[in-house]
């Protein structure tokens, strides 16, 4: 079941006996056949996945669900809709505010979810096959924490790349099986040395729907360690646990998709900018850079905000446009070599 | 100790060479296709101004967009980070450098120190740099060198030229002359144009007085007489301008000792 943000309750889809998957757009440069269905100047991360289906490279996902989270998304699902690729869709309605009448609103989207992926799968999901799920997936949220935590030391045993690429693996592979592979991952990871000069800054690495490991690297190739990250593929993703007691698993489920680090998308601001703020603190961060993916307008406006609130506390602030695709590397690493030089 | 600083831009790569806190000799050739070769032409003039061989550099920092390939560089810094040095060591009381390259544009800030404190840059399109002025000077076919004063004399009236595309811009001066319009005048349009985008970029970081202008454009009376003009303030700039990049990659040489 191919996912594209990261809203949807995964669980729902493991319990029903799928694997959740993912996807990762082409990155090709060209988004020739994209361009028939969707404007040049729109979300690139939505344009780069259409191009894929409608090259056949996504042939192997049985089907695709999604939220509303903006309107990017809701005119790609539009599209694969259309089209028919892959064979089942389902989006799901994501309230962008918190409130007795919106949680209310999303809980029953979840209960909708679950009757879709049941019928999809030809089983019926109880509540006891929600609450198995639930405990594997935080069992993945608590070993992609501690891994994290590692990244406190004052020479991090995993580069940021390297990070992106774990979560990345999180995101496509079957959860008992990662979980596996972390757990002996861990006593490898507590032991290792790399050649990592410690004196370089630090940095806490914003950006969204960044997939791309290139992009991270060429900010440690400007000579900076990427200790931490608020990026949807990585932090955001695993960050908050589901209430694993047994009163209400639905309901539990649907909260922690909800309450946990929102997406800029989510007009709350000002509780995301506090959580950089307390990452910094918390992973003794020099300094922020911001790989905006272009076109990405919710990220564009909270990126005024931010850096307001971030010169108010003395954190230097990078935000810099990119593409979905690697592009424009050497532009790119000139700006992040300077701000790193700048802080150091 | 002797050390070099090298600097390969779009257009031209420059080379200077430092001792203690006295330049040696310095040089600016265009860049060729092969950006090694470019760095090898510039610093071997630079040695050969001073009787010198490869081996006598005790540490060479390169800058500039083809920083990565200098096979002979010990270090290599951003070019944002060299211009701010090199700017700020000749003239200790500048705060905000305007960097005008050949394919660039940068606006720095900088403290007492000569450390970078913000900066903004254009390298994603070529209005508002100097492949700007030399596509102007083209299709009037005139020499570089010679728009700037053109565009300050005896200008009758000042024709809107684009400024948000190099491609645009041009299409505009055809369409004058085409209409029989003043040389003048149509220089003094173009050079308001890509003064506006040049403005836009300062007040980005915010203009705190001395002023710098580095950069091949700094040449042009034309651009930089403008720039003061809307900004309200006479500009610093350099005997040589184009060399500011170059110089404080040599002076960012970690082992150089001051005298």
């Amino acid at each position: 079941m191919g996912l594209l943000c990261i809203y949807v309750p995964e669980e729902v889809i493991s319990a029903a006996g799928v694997l959740p998957w993912r996807i990762t757009g082409s990155w090709e440069e060209s988004t020739t056949q994209a361009s028939f269905y969707r404007p040049e100047m729109t979300c690139r991360y939505c344009s780069h996945v259409l191009e894929s289906v409608l090259a056949g490279d996504l042939d192997f996902l049985d089907g695709v669900a999604t939220t509303q989270v903006d309107d990017d998304f809701k005119r790609l699902w539009d599209v694969l809709k259309y089209i028919n690729k892959p064979p089942f869709q389902h989006i799901m309605y994501l309230p962008h505010t918190i409130s007795k009448n919106t949680l209310g609103m999303w809980h029953r989207s979840v209960g909708e979810f679950i009757q879709a992926m049941e019928k999809f799968a030809g089983v019926t999901i109880k509540d006891d096959d929600i609450l198995k799920q639930i405990e594997i997936y935080n069992q993945m949220r608590d070993l992609l924490h501690r891994v994290y935590q590692m990244r406190k030391n004052q020479t991090p045993p995993l580069t940021g790349s390297e990070v992106l690429s774990l979560t990345t693996a999180a995101r496509i592979m079957p959860k008992e099986e990662f979980n596996l592979e972390v757990e002996s991952l861990l006593p490898y990871l507590e032991t290792r040395k790399p050649e990592m000069n410690n004196n370089k800054p630090r940095l806490l690495l914003c950006g969204e729907f960044l997939d791309n490991p290139d992009y991270v690297q060429i900010v440690e190739d400007a000579g900076a360690m990427v200790v931490m990250d608020e990026l949807d593929t990585g932090s955001k993703y695993f960050t908050g646990m589901v209430d694993s007691s047994k009163d209400d698993p639905l309901g539990q489920l649907a909260d922690r998709y909800m309450n946990r680090p929102g997406l800029s998308r989510m007009g709350d601001w000002h509780s995301q900018a506090n959580q950089i703020i307390a990452w910094v603190k918390e992973y003794d961060v020099q300094g922020v850079v911001e790989l905006r993916q272009l076109y990405s307008l919710p990220l564009d406006y909270r990126s005024f905000y931010l850096s307001k609130i971030l010169e108010e506390v003395g954190i230097p602030y990078l935000s810099i446009n990119r593409e979905y695709h690697p592009s424009h590397m050497g532009m790119l690493s000139t700006r992040v070599e300077a701000f790193v030089e700048m802080i150091q | 100790m002797v050390v070099c600083g090298v600097d390969i831009g779009s257009l031209s790569t420059k080379a200077v060479l430092m001792e203690n806190d006295e330049i040696l000799a310095w040089c600016i050739v265009p860049t060729g296709p092969d950006s090694v070769e470019s760095a090898e032409r510039a610093v071997g003039a630079v040695l050969g101004e001073e009787n010198l061989a490869l081996g006598h550099i005790g540490y060479t920092v390169a800058t500039g967009y083809g920083r990565a390939n200098v096979p002979f560089a010990d270090k290599t810094i951003s070019e944002i980070s060299c211009h701010a040095a090199g700017s700020h060591w000749t003239f200790p009381e500048v705060r905000t450098i305007l960097d005008m390259g050949g394919q660039d544009c940068k606006a720095i800030r900088c403290d007492e120190n000569g450390r970078i404190s913000n900066f903004i840059m254009n390298d994603k399109c070529a209005a508002g740099t100097g492949r700007y002025l030399e596509r102007v000077a083209d299709s009037l076919g005139l020499a570089l060198d010679s728009i700037g004063p053109l565009s300050m004399a005896a200008v009758d009236e000042v024709l809107s030229v684009g400024s948000n595309c190099v491609v645009f811009a041009e299409g505009d001066i055809i369409r004058l002359q085409r209409a029989s319009k003043k040389t003048n005048d149509i220089l003094a349009g173009a050079t308001d144009a890509i003064v506006e985008r040049i403005v836009e970029l300062l007040e980005r970081v915010g203009v705190e007085p001395d002023l710098c202008i580095s950069g091949g454009v700094a040449k042009n009376i034309g651009v930089v007489r403008r720039v003061e003009q809307k900004l309200g303030l006479r500009a610093r700039i350099a005997k040589e301008p184009q060399i500011m990049g170059a110089l404080g990659a040599a002076l960012l040489a970690p082992k150089r000792q001051p005298g």
